[in-house]
């Protein structure tokens, strides 16, 4: 069994992350794409696999494009959808079809530019599948009332797996939705008991004083336990689908095998949290750096002879734009790793 | 001419294979263990700018690469151009603990400048550009969702609505656009609001619990909102906000992104607060103009806020509105040197 290991410091990290800050603020947002490329390439250069590192090879100005393009989205969202509704629609109908589209040019991206041995990552996922997954399944969603959601990640994750290949080997997916669904359906029970609680703490106030608190107080008091029990709810979920996710994902060959420890995870989140409200921001690359060591620490490869690796081949070549790379951030979509 | 060693991948295997390179100043020669060679000119190499202690990464054009140590002798190789140049000062910034500290410093202070300063100042003038029919269109927008969210069907009769155009008339100067007033019952809340495209939406309550001077008050303050497009500024204040935090937390998707934007939330309160004193400003000097005493407006005021509920003033901190008391106090404030010629 073959460990990830991260070799990232938070105080070299944390230098680059603020010096990139300050950069992109008195470049009025230009040098955030080479920020961005600096920061991840950092994130990756610092993990190894058998003592070689990953390397990101993206070229900024066409993250800088794809930048652009989503303040164009946003403001015309933003401002122009204020003063007629039917941009606002506009660009919401054209963000809608246009993101599978986004999702398959992100992850190829993405793949193409990391470098792992010589060889690149590709990703070969269709625009058609990706259309499926991204506009029709959440209808059922919808139509379910909530309970396809979970086989929705489970496809989702299916689908950004089997299409990555790393040379000849092809990657393989062999997770299942019963495992998605107790995660989050346990998760969700989380966030349910954190706004119940809310409810409660109101109730006894109202019995104890006589009288209902404030409305300031009210708000308070239900932000804060609904917000809580959604943070606890989605890091009781994420380790365990991290693990099965993982645990389900073959490389060629090869296995991965996952054993990120929930409560462990439960209380590094928790502890980043604290920092980052503390701090204002400025903990976050302290919490990145502690976050990808424990993540990495608790994932390996498992085949049976490590020299397995050394006769991976590659296969054809092809580019891929920037536009979806950072149009994914946006939206919120990433791949781990 | 300089030798460094590291690590070469033919593109085709995963195998890693130990050689040695030759910089010159035309390419690099590449010489392998069982003592072949390989030139790769200078334009055919694609290196990796200096990051921390990485490795350092060149890829040849023909899908092979080569990956090394830090070498210093690959910066000075590469010094000639001039991205690289550019590049080893970010990465001299990027070196030392008190660098970071002093752009720790400048970034804290730059973004609280920023939005204390900058940003109401964009608002200001972008708001004060957008051509007047697009304008328009935004305030029949916001009237519409008045209509349909919140509100009924006026009960006032027209003589009563024409009474209070009239109060609207009297701070009006000279050759100042009529507004258009739309009356509407919203329950028992006594409240005026300004929205974009010169539309003043008043209630009935209002109508009812004021005298003439005070309405005429009530209508200079909205009417001051209305002269300085302040509904527009606070639209424009509030997206770019966002994208400010945006750029700097580099997300918005996370939970934790929207915990560390909260105090700019905050503070966009106070925004709101600064644009609120600023009509009242405008309403005394309209009023003084028509000759109508500034306690009329403060009377006003009085009378509104004795109508709010206590537990909401408790928390009039984080309100969108400033204190009536401090209200008050700026308007005698601000009458003085009328009173005393």
């Amino acid at each position: 069994m073959i460990g990830f290991e991260f070799h990232g410091h938070a105080r070299e990290y944390f230098r680059i992350f603020i010096v990139n800050v300050l950069l992109s603020l008195a470049t009025l947002g230009v040098f955030s794409a080479w920020a961005k490329v600096r920061k991840r390439r950092y994130l990756r250069g610092n993990t190894t696999l058998l003592g070689h590192p990953f390397h990101y090879t993206a070229e900024p100005w066409r993250l800088l494009v794809g930048n652009i393009l989503m303040v164009l989205l946003f403001l015309g969202y933003s401002f122009f959808g204020a003063v007629y509704p039917t941009v606002r629609f506009g660009t919401l109908g054209i963000g809608a079809l246009l993101l599978p589209w986004i999702v398959v040019r992100s992850l190829s991206f993405n793949a193409f530019h990391t470098l792992h041995r010589g060889l690149r990552l590709r990703f070969r996922g269709t625009l058609g599948e990706a259309g499926l997954l991204y506009l029709a399944m959440p209808v059922l969603i919808v139509l379910t009332l909530g309970f396809y959601y979970p086989a929705w990640q489970r496809q989702r994750r299916a689908f950004t797996v089997r299409n990555h290949r790393f040379g000849l080997a092809q990657a393989s997916f062999g997770g299942n939705s019963g495992s998605y669904f107790r995660a989050m359906f346990f998760g969700g029970l989380l966030v349910f008991a954190g706004a119940s609680l809310g409810g409660a703490i109101l109730v006894v106030w109202n019995a104890w004083m006589g009288s209902p608190p404030p409305p300031a107080m009210i708000a308070a008091i239900t932000l804060t336990c609904y917000g809580a029990g959604f943070f606890a709810g989605r890091h009781y979920t994420y380790p365990r689908i991290f693990n099965h996710a993982w645990n389900s994902t073959r490389l060629g060959e090869m296995r991965f095998v996952a054993t990120l420890s929930p409560g462990r995870w439960m209380k590094l989140q928790w502890v980043n949290l604290l920092a980052i409200v503390g701090s204002v921001g400025l903990a976050s690359p302290w919490a990145t750096i502690r976050t990808t060591k424990y993540q990495l620490s608790c994932l390996a490869l498992e085949m049976q002879d490590p020299a397995h690796l050394d006769k991976i081949e590659r296969m054809g070549i092809g580019g891929g734009s920037a536009i979806g790379d950072s149009a994914a951030e946006f939206v919120g979509l990433d791949f781990g790793l | 001419m300089s030798r460094i060693t590291g690590i070469y991948f033919d593109g085709f295997y995963a195998r890693p294979h130990p050689i040695t390179v030759h910089l010159h100043p035309d390419g690099w020669t590449l010489e392998f263990a069982d003592g072949s060679t390989k030139l790769q000119v200078r334009g055919d190499i694609r290196l990796d700018d200096r990051l921390a202690h990485l490795k350092r990464l060149a890829c040849f054009s023909d899908g092979t690469s080569f990956e090394s140590p830090p070498h210093a002798e690959i910066d000075a190789w590469q010094s000639a151009r001039p991205t690289a140049r550019l590049n080893a000062v970010v990465h001299f910034l990027e070196s030392y603990d008190r660098i970071a500290a002093v752009a720790t410093v400048l970034v804290v202070l730059f973004a609280a400048a920023f939005v204390h300063y900058g940003l109401p100042r964009l608002a200001h003038s972008v708001a004060r550009s957008i051509p007047a029919d697009m304008d328009r269109t935004l305030g029949e927008v916001s009237l519409r969702s008045v209509n349909t969210v919140l509100s009924a069907h006026s009960g006032l009769g027209r003589a009563e609505q024409s009474h209070v155009r009239d109060q609207l008339q009297r701070i009006l100067r000279g050759d100042e656009t009529m507004p258009d007033l739309h009356f509407r019952f919203i329950g028992n809340i006594a409240n005026a609001f300004a929205l974009p495209g010169y539309n003043i939406v008043v209630t009935d309550a209002l109508v009812e619990q004021l005298d003439d001077d005070e309405l005429a008050a009530v209508l200079a303050h909205e009417v001051t909102h209305l002269e300085s497009r302040h509904a527009e500024q606070s639209i424009l204040h509030s997206s770019s906000t966002l994208l400010l935090v945006a750029a700097i937390t580099g997300d918005l998707s996370t939970l934790t992104g929207f915990a560390a934007s909260l105090p700019v939330v905050l503070l966009q309160k106070g925004y709101s607060r600064d644009l609120e004193r600023a009509a009242d400003a405008g309403a005394a000097l309209r009023l003084r103009d028509a000759g109508i005493p500034t306690a009329a407006f403060a009377r006003a005021l009085e009378k509104l806020d004795a109508n709010v509920p206590a537990e909401a003033r408790a928390y009039s901190y984080l309100n969108t509105h400033p204190e009536t008391s401090e209200r008050v106090e700026a308007l005698q404030f601000s009458t003085e040197p009328a009173d005393v010629p």
